[in-house]
């Protein structure tokens, strides 16, 4: 019984995160279109292009209607090619269509690093180094935070809290503002870790998987510090200011007179009921952390969908910026989806309801 | 207008309240006012007695018509105002007045008490500034807190809980209105000084001639204020009747418990166990079928769990909403 | 044949606040007999919760000063160290239940465990034997065993508050302090909760502090009425005595404001407003207030004068 109420969950929460997602692409790819403007432009670009290929002397011969006749011709071919010969309302609705079965097309511009100009290729080889960075860093801060949050809630009012406060305001310089420091103090003062990038060229060589996971590693202590380092003094006062109101509630003085130990009432009492909005608080920070690294990525020299969308911003490659678009909106959809599940599990309300 | 009009009329009054589910389901409603008709003359002061969720601040709120309603009629001195839009309503604004529990979430932090007080004169145009001074001086001496000076200048923070409710009591009179509807004026107020603000209420209601709805849910501090009592569960008005008659005699079976379920201090009490129905008030998203009490009371029969009870008169003057009291 | 049970001598507890020293409990003296019930009647503000605290320690941080004799049967509690008072007294022969019970369920977790939590805790029980002993407590007070694995927010405010009086006695306390049970209830339900305390105290010969600022409701339960006013008790005596014939003029006043249903009395209220703990008023505490104040009573604070038969008034009309 509660298993068919939690699977008519699920289905419904589906059913309204693909809607979601479906609108949000829509919007997008209406709006990277500017409605149809751009395929106005474009179209008009094509018409000079293919003017210019009939500007050779080999063409003086023919009659300037034939020329004309002929340049139309092969204006149409070419608009038909590039499936422009549709009005826009249509193409849109075709974009979709690829980009929700993730048939991404091709770049203008760039290419993968294995040659390949398919879009999808192009993201989905940066994407997993943008994502292990990344989630790495937002998962060490998470865990840092909450525990040293819970401390200083147990502790509030002392001096160490009231440092904390007062140092709150250094986690408005954004992680790559620290990163380009500690870039100069490690790298190249003393020389102990590198520059950037992801590994170093001699460990490629040697092909052992090993020595290529510790470099990796090695290479990211940087980045990972520069982030962690701005995220420390305001994460831990917020969250200690989040504990401090769920460690205020009547029912843990309850428990604290019932005799439960402390431990317990951590667990019990204040992490399990503040658990919803912990969750929400680190999946959606997860969601950020993966896609606005792209000054971070350009700092250290990182290989990942940051340094992708820097490049094709600059070489206005609307198809691989489209395609970014899609691939966050899907990520999105799938960690709200699993968040929503999560909730059911977690929290009694949710789960009781669906479960009668 | 004479004394014996009729200042407001309420005829089979509803407001329901949506719950939205999700975007596939389809909406719950909680009923807090289900069906409520009554009427109320000029100078008439009147109790409306209900427990938390019975409906009765919805019904207040209702009636002020700062909610409009979703079923029925009000009528002020004639006149249909059951669905008058916001800028239509401005003169009733200025004849009615609410009086709220919470003097301190009542009234502006960041306003002195005279501003507090010129504030309603200010919105509706009352004269110019001298004579709004001379009102707030009057309103300030009506409910007696002086020297003026003391207080006219001072911020909130600065005055008690009962002389913030004071305050509260005179910023409703600014306008001089012909209606005060005053929900659990005195619950958020220490003990000692509940009967004098009660008091005040009730002195400058009859020397005003104010018409007063005074509700609450201790049915105790009533008896002081009106001559009738109304009392409301689930959404309805069960039973209305001088306020004597109805403590001494009670018609509805939910009257009979209230009234067994409050105690005198009384060493006796703590010998007996009190005789009152087992159970607690509904929810008011799917109230019981047919009577809404049914479910509780020690005088069930079998219409009562099929059919609403209508409105009996079994004495003049006496109304009550159940089937004993029907019509042989 | 009574004997007592829980006794305080001189009890005092001061936080320290911004404000000032706040003394809530200013030397408090009393008795508790077994299976009698006390109420402990004042006004908001008077200290009555945090004697309450006081006698089960659950103390903030902020604390001044905490000193007297507690009395748990001849033994001094006080001088208890707090692992031993945590392990020994608190929720095994003193539990209390707390104000606002709708807040004092955990809302993650079932109503059947936090029940049986003490039992895990102070008696080290295997889970099934607690959770038998967690559905008696619950049937006591009148709760079915399918609310078992329910959650708080499934449960009506009466079934809370039954709820954590079975988590209070789930223990089996010798003494239970009730602070202000059935706030937030309506009056039959109200009723009812105090029909369901009267009958528990009968069966399993439970001592009450019964702490209320309701005066007719502290008539539910008293067997003896204390009165407290600004961090003092100004009089102790026998239901009977103080519902008839009280002898402190606050008490009086009291009385005298109660709006009652049954009788033609009118209330009266009294003037002022209760005094700041942090600066109290010199010599007798109500003084400012009292229609029958003279000279002393601005001056000194009056002792305590025993009337005989255990009713006590601290006042000087009752100076020899």
């Amino acid at each position: 019984m509660a298993v068919k109420g939690f699977a008519k969950f699920v289905a419904k929460r589906v059913l309204t995160i693909f809607l979601v997602i479906v609108i949000a692409l829509y919007v997008t790819i209406f709006i990277a279109n500017m409605g149809g403007v751009v395929d106005e432009i474009v179209k008009s670009t094509i018409k000079m292009e293919v003017a210019m290929r009939f500007r050779g002397p080999e063409w003086q011969r023919y009659d300037p209607e034939e020329r004309e006749k002929l340049m139309l011709q092969e204006y149409e071919l070419e608009l038909a090619r590039r499936g422009l010969n549709q009005p826009f309302l249509i193409r849109s609705v075709i974009y979709l269509w690829n980009a929700l079965t993730l048939d991404l097309g091709r770049a203008e511009y760039l290419t993968s690093d294995t040659g390949s100009r398919y879009v999808r290729n192009i993201i989905l080889e940066r994407l997993p180094t943008t994502v292990m960075l990344f989630t790495t860093a937002t998962v060490l801060n998470f865990l840092i935070n909450m525990a040293v949050g819970l401390y200083l809630s147990r502790h509030h009012g002392s001096k160490l809290d009231k440092f904390f406060i007062g140092m709150a305001p250094t986690s408005v310089i954004p992680g790559w503002f620290y990163g380009i420091f500690l870039i100069l103090i490690f790298a190249s003062q003393l020389h102990i870790l590198p520059y950037g990038g992801l590994v170093d060229v001699e460990i490629v060589k040697t092909r052992d998987p090993f020595l290529y996971a510790m470099d990796v590693l090695k290479h990211m202590i940087l980045p990972l510090s520069s982030w962690i380092i701005s995220a420390f003094f305001l994460g831990c006062y917020s969250n200690r200011t989040f504990f401090l109101i769920f460690s205020t509630e009547d029912y843990v003085e309850a428990a604290r007179a019932k005799g439960v130990p402390p431990r317990q009432i951590e667990t019990k009492y204040i992490l399990r009921p503040s658990l919803p909005p912990i969750i929400t608080g680190f999946a959606l920070g997860l969601i950020n952390s993966w896609s606005g690294a792209i000054i971070t990525e350009r700092v250290f020299n990182w290989p990942g969908l940051g340094t992708v969308t820097y490049a094709a911003i600059n070489l206005f490659d609307s198809a691989v910026l489209i395609g970014v678009t899609v691939i966050y909106a899907y990520l999105l959809g799938a960690t709200v989806l699993i968040l929503d599940i999560l909730y059911g599990l977690i929290d009694p309300r949710i789960k009781v309801q669906y479960g009668r | 207008m004479s004394e014996d009009e009729e200042l407001l009329e309420v005829e089979n009054l509803r407001k329901w309240f949506e719950l939205r589910k999700g975007l596939f389901s389809s909406p719950l409603y909680v009923k807090a006012v289900d069906g409520v008709s009554f009427k109320l003359k000029k100078g008439e002061a009147i109790s409306l007695v209900g427990e938390s969720g019975s409906g009765k601040t919805t019904l207040g709120k209702t009636i002020l018509r700062l909610y409009e309603p979703t079923g029925g009629t009000i009528k002020i001195k004639g006149r249909d105002i059951t669905h008058l839009k916001s800028n239509e309503l401005m003169w009733y604004r200025r004849e009615t007045a609410l009086i709220e529990q919470d003097p301190y979430g009542a009234l502006p932090s960041f306003f002195s008490i005279h501003r507090i007080l010129e504030e309603p004169l200010i919105i509706h145009k009352f004269g110019n500034a001298e004579e709004r001074r001379k009102r707030v001086r009057e309103v300030l001496e009506e409910v007696r807190l002086t020297p003026i000076e003391d207080f006219a200048p001072k911020y909130p923070h600065m005055l008690s809980g009962g002389q913030l409710q004071r305050v509260a009591i005179a910023r409703a009179l600014t306008l001089r209105p012909e209606l005060v509807v005053a929900d659990e004026p005195v619950s958020m107020l220490d003990a000692s000084v509940r009967i004098e603000i009660l008091n005040l209420l009730r002195e400058l209601q009859e020397k005003r001639k104010i018409s007063f709805i005074y509700i609450t849910h201790d049915l105790t501090t009533t008896k002081y204020f009106s001559e009738k009592l109304f009392i409301m569960y689930a959404g309805k008005i069960v039973e209305i009747g001088d306020m004597l008659k109805v403590v001494h005699n009670p018609l509805h079976p939910y009257t009979e418990a209230l009234l067994k379920a409050i105690p005198d201090p009384d060493p006796r009490n703590r010998e007996i166990l009190r005789d009152v129905p087992p159970g607690e008030p509904p929810n008011l998203v799917n109230p019981p079928s047919g009577c809404r009490f049914h479910p509780r009371c020690p005088y069930k029969m079998d219409i009562c769990q099929k059919e609403e009870p209508p409105v009996f008169e079994p004495e003049n003057g006496r109304f009550v909403l159940c089937w004993l009291h029907a019509k042989k | 044949m009574t004997d007592t049970i829980l006794q305080s001598r001189n009890l005092k507890l001061y936080y320290a606040t911004r404000k000032g020293v706040v003394k809530a409990v200013n030397n408090v003296s009393f008795d508790l007999q077994k299976g009698e019930s006390l109420a402990l009647v004042g006004e908001s503000g008077c200290g009555k919760s945090s004697l309450a605290k006081a006698i089960i320690r659950l103390l903030p941080r902020n604390i001044a000063t905490y000193t007297g004799e507690v009395l748990l049967e001849g033994q001094d509690i006080m001088k208890l160290s707090d692992t031993q008072f945590r392990r020994q007294i608190r929720w095994k022969r003193i539990s209390m239940v707390f104000q606002g019970a709708m807040n004092s369920l955990n809302p993650v977790l079932k109503i059947g465990y936090q029940v049986a939590e003490p039992l895990l805790i102070h008696e080290e029980l295997d889970k099934k034997e607690a959770k038998k002993r967690a559905v008696e407590a619950l049937r006591i007070v009148g709760i079915h065993e399918s609310f078992v694995e329910r959650y708080p927010f499934e449960l009506s405010g009466g079934m809370k508050q039954r709820t954590v009086i079975a988590m209070a006695l789930v223990t089996n306390p010798d003494i239970l302090i009730l602070d202000e049970p059935t706030s937030a209830l309506d009056v039959i339900t109200q009723a009812n909760i105090m029909n369901l305390l009267k009958k528990l105290k009968k069966e399993m010969q439970l001592s009450y502090i019964f702490i209320t600022h309701d005066i007719g409701l502290s008539s539910e339960l008293a067997d003896k009425v204390a009165v407290m006013y600004a961090g003092e008790i100004q009089e102790v005596a026998d239901a009977d005595t103080f519902y008839a014939k009280p002898a402190h003029p606050y008490s009086q006043k009291l009385m005298a404001s109660v709006p009652t249903l049954r009788t033609e009395k009118k209330p009266e209220f009294i003037p002022g407003a209760p005094p700041s703990l942090v600066n109290p008023p010199s010599g007798c505490k109500f003084h400012p207030r009292c229609p029958s104040a003279f000279d002393r009573c601005s001056k000194e604070n009056p002792p305590v004068f025993d009337l005989g038969s255990g009713h006590l008034v601290k006042c000087w009309w009752y100076a020899k």
